[in-house]
């Protein structure tokens, strides 16, 4: 994650959301939605398929027009209308939007003179994003003997070439096999620390808590929740749950740990001992000490804490891949 | 940061169609069906109806068989000589007994040494003049020459009888048997009615070649630049409509780059074809530049057209399909695979379509004709390309929402 983080950046947010609003018929995909995306912030929505990210994004791209709610993008107030705010985003859409019989230098070449790139700058642009993409070796190889990774990474590749102010990626990792999955990632974290701010769209938790600095969840069209990760798991109130294996005077353990400071809740069955503790780092080792002046010996120590999809069940009550 | 740049939409559809039509040439496809189908189909139409329509008649060897001196006969080898459609190439062989030379001829005409054997009995002019029906034997080969000589003969014998016929009912009224000889020398002597002469195409018509070279461009016209609109379809099916819109050109530089694309397919492929038709079956387009214009022109109607369907497709599955529909439908009443004959509904459809006009079109140029000659197919193209423009705009997109 970088240090870009909403309130800490006094620069003007690339990116302004407010009361974005559509509807498709009587069904509303995107009701009222409202963030913000400062420069070098790497901002994720996430939710389920079907919450409304797509159809956000494609709004802020100019894809869609909005029913109502202003867009405010890389300082220009008519949002997307504008080409010339256009100039400054870059989409990597969700499907592979790359053309299959070009070669992927062709495919840059084509996008980046649509993007109104000079020739001499263009060729020297894509040799770095196909370098940063880590398909220099193949540039010259129709992409449809490409592998899946190796599209999704020329497609994201494609969003960078103009060194966009705001890169959109919608779901880039969707069919991925678990090492180009990685190598995205990795991508997407070096594209962060360049100071690129993003926007990404997932319903994978494991990559909004590892890429995002801020995350806003959505489900059914609404905003539920924003904030970083440690924010959103303060807001649900969840604890941490800590298990204590192990043999001696369990039962005695149990009961001094049930009135141990930070512990919410405390079980034991004779051999494990099973605690909800707030902040359970913190309060690791005075547990164990207190476990072991009552005579238990622990012979195993399991620490679990609350992630995403525990925050999107507290907050609509159902998994976050329903 | 992103840097300052800009692209002019002009200059976005040029690197749009540059694109385009490089996939399209690696693709391979648009060549199967814009070339390689329609000189096939050529081909084997060609050979299939070409031979259908012979433009001239070959000569034909008949020898006639009677008794010397018969008038009658003489009339029919006169009637048979004078024939202006083709060469006869008659010979006379006096018989006293005429019928019994029958089998010898039959034999002439197996052995391929005359096409047509024709036997007159004897006694045939008394037997004519006395109300009798005397019999003539035609032996013949194969084919429309010896056919046609056939129907002369039978028509002069028709005639004869007639004329037997008239004479004896003269006789009866009284009339004197001198007047009665000349009613029924004159009738018999009168000019055969069938007479088959060699036309060529009438002016703006296409020969039957012709015809199926125009009718097979402007068949394939619509699948050729259904490929071009089609693509737009494709685009926001593979994901790169999302991204094209996103750049910083304007919404309608995309669907105008698909259209060019199809023009210049349409063209490229319309304008080979015709030329194959030079080189394979010796066809000759009198004023090259009304030919060009009517097909820069019904390209163009063609396209617009496929704007159309692009506005009504949901998919590039359904427009290829509707494409395709819409080709056989206005190829058959525009007569790409035959011309539909007759009056009436059907024929006045078959007139309204862009395949009848392009073949008008081409038929005026090929005839000579020029741009001005071919104002009404030209007219009428243009008038369909605008009507399908003013439709496309006005139809919403069917196009499902992302």
């Amino acid at each position: 994650m970088t240090a870009a983080m909403s309130g800490s950046n006094t620069a003007p947010p690339v990116l302004s959301v407010n009361g974005l609003t559509k509807a498709f018929g009587s069904r509303r995909a995107v009701d009222d939605v409202s963030f913000e995306i400062s420069p070098g912030e790497t901002y994720g929505l996430l939710g389920p398929n079907g919450a409304g990210k797509t159809t956000t994004i494609s709004m802020i791209a100019g894809l869609l027009k909005p029913d109502s709610g202003h867009i405010r993008l890389c300082g220009f107030e008519d949002g997307p209308t504008r080409r010339e705010a256009r100039a400054h985003l870059g989409l990597v859409p969700q499907d592979l939007a790359i053309y299959p019989d070009l070669t992927a230098r062709e495919n840059l070449v084509l996008f980046g003179r649509l993007q109104g790139i000079p020739r001499r700058r263009l060729r020297e642009r894509a040799d770095e994003v196909l370098d940063v993409i880590g398909l220099s070796d193949r540039s010259g190889d129709l992409t449809k003997e490409y592998s899946g990774g190796m599209k999704r990474r020329l497609n994201i590749g494609i969003g960078l070439l103009h060194q966009p102010d705001l890169l959109i990626l919608d779901e880039p990792t969707v069919g991925v096999d678990p090492q180009s999955r990685n190598a995205i990632l990795e991508s997407v974290e070096a594209l962060s620390r360049e100071g690129l701010a993003l926007l990404y769209t997932t319903h994978y938790m494991e990559e909004a808590e590892r890429l995002c600095d801020r995350i806003g969840i959505v489900d059914q069209g609404s905003m539920v929740a924003e904030g970083t990760v440690d924010e959103l798991l303060r807001i649900t109130g969840e604890a941490d749950a800590v298990s204590l294996s192990g043999s001696g005077s369990v039962l005695e353990a149990t009961r001094a740990l049930g009135k141990a400071n930070g512990v919410v809740a405390a079980s034991g069955d004779g051999t494990t001992i099973s605690l909800t503790v707030a902040d359970a780092p913190t309060h690791l080792a005075s547990l164990l000490a207190t476990a072991a002046r009552e005579g238990m010996a622990v012979t195993d120590v399991d620490v679990s804490r609350p992630d995403l999809e525990d925050v999107f069940l507290h907050l609509t009550g159902r998994a976050l891949r329903d | 940061m992103a840097e300052d740049h800009r692209t002019s939409d002009v200059a976005a559809i040029g690197v749009m169609v540059a694109g385009d039509l490089r996939q399209r040439i690696r693709d391979r496809t648009v060549f199967i069906f814009a070339l390689v189908v329609p000189l096939a189909l050529m081909v084997v139409f060609n050979a299939v109806f070409g031979g259908m329509n012979p433009e001239k008649l070959s000569g034909v060897r008949v020898t006639l068989v009677s008794e010397a001196n018969d008038a009658a006969a003489g009339g029919l080898a006169g009637a048979l000589a004078d024939l202006d459609s083709m060469e006869v190439d008659l010979t006379r062989l006096p018989h006293s007994d005429p019928n019994a030379a029958t089998p010898k001829l039959k034999t002439a005409v197996e052995d391929d040494k005359v096409d047509v054997a024709i036997t007159v009995p004897a006694d045939f002019t008394r037997s004519l003049g006395t109300g009798g029906q005397p019999r003539v034997t035609v032996v013949r080969r194969g084919g429309i020459e010896p056919q046609i000589i056939a129907l002369v003969v039978e028509g002069f014998v028709s005639r004869a009888a007639a004329a037997a016929k008239a004479a004896s009912v003269a006789g009866a009224e009284g009339l004197a048997p001198a007047t009665i000889a000349q009613v029924a020398l004159r009738v018999a002597d009168s000019p055969p009615t069938l007479d088959v002469a060699d036309r060529e195409a009438p002016p703006g018509q296409l020969s039957t070649q012709g015809a199926l070279v125009a009718g097979q461009a402007a068949f394939f016209m619509f699948f050729t630049i259904g490929f071009g609109v089609v693509a737009y379809l494709e685009e926001r099916e593979l994901g790169t409509l999302p991204r094209l819109r996103s750049l910083p050109i304007s919404p309608h530089t995309v669907m105008t780059a698909k259209a060019v694309v199809s023009f210049i397919l349409g063209v490229v492929a319309t304008a080979v074809l015709l030329l194959l038709g030079v080189i394979l079956f010796d066809l000759r387009y009198e004023n090259l530049l009304t030919v060009g214009v009517v097909v820069v022109v019904s390209v163009a109607a063609v396209t617009a057209s496929s704007l159309v369907v692009v506005r009504v497709a949901r998919t590039a599955e359904q427009a290829q399909m509707i494409t395709a529909i819409l080709g056989v439908v206005l190829g058959i009443l525009g007569g790409s695979f035959f011309q539909l004959t007759g009056t009436g509904f059907f024929a006045r459809l078959a007139d309204l379509t862009p395949t009848a006009a392009f073949i008008r079109g081409v038929g005026v140029g090929a005839d000579g004709g020029g741009i001005a000659d071919a104002a009404a197919p030209l007219t009428f193209l243009l008038g369909f390309g605008a009507i399908s423009v003013v439709a496309a705009v006005l139809l919403p997109d069917r196009s499902p929402a992302r």
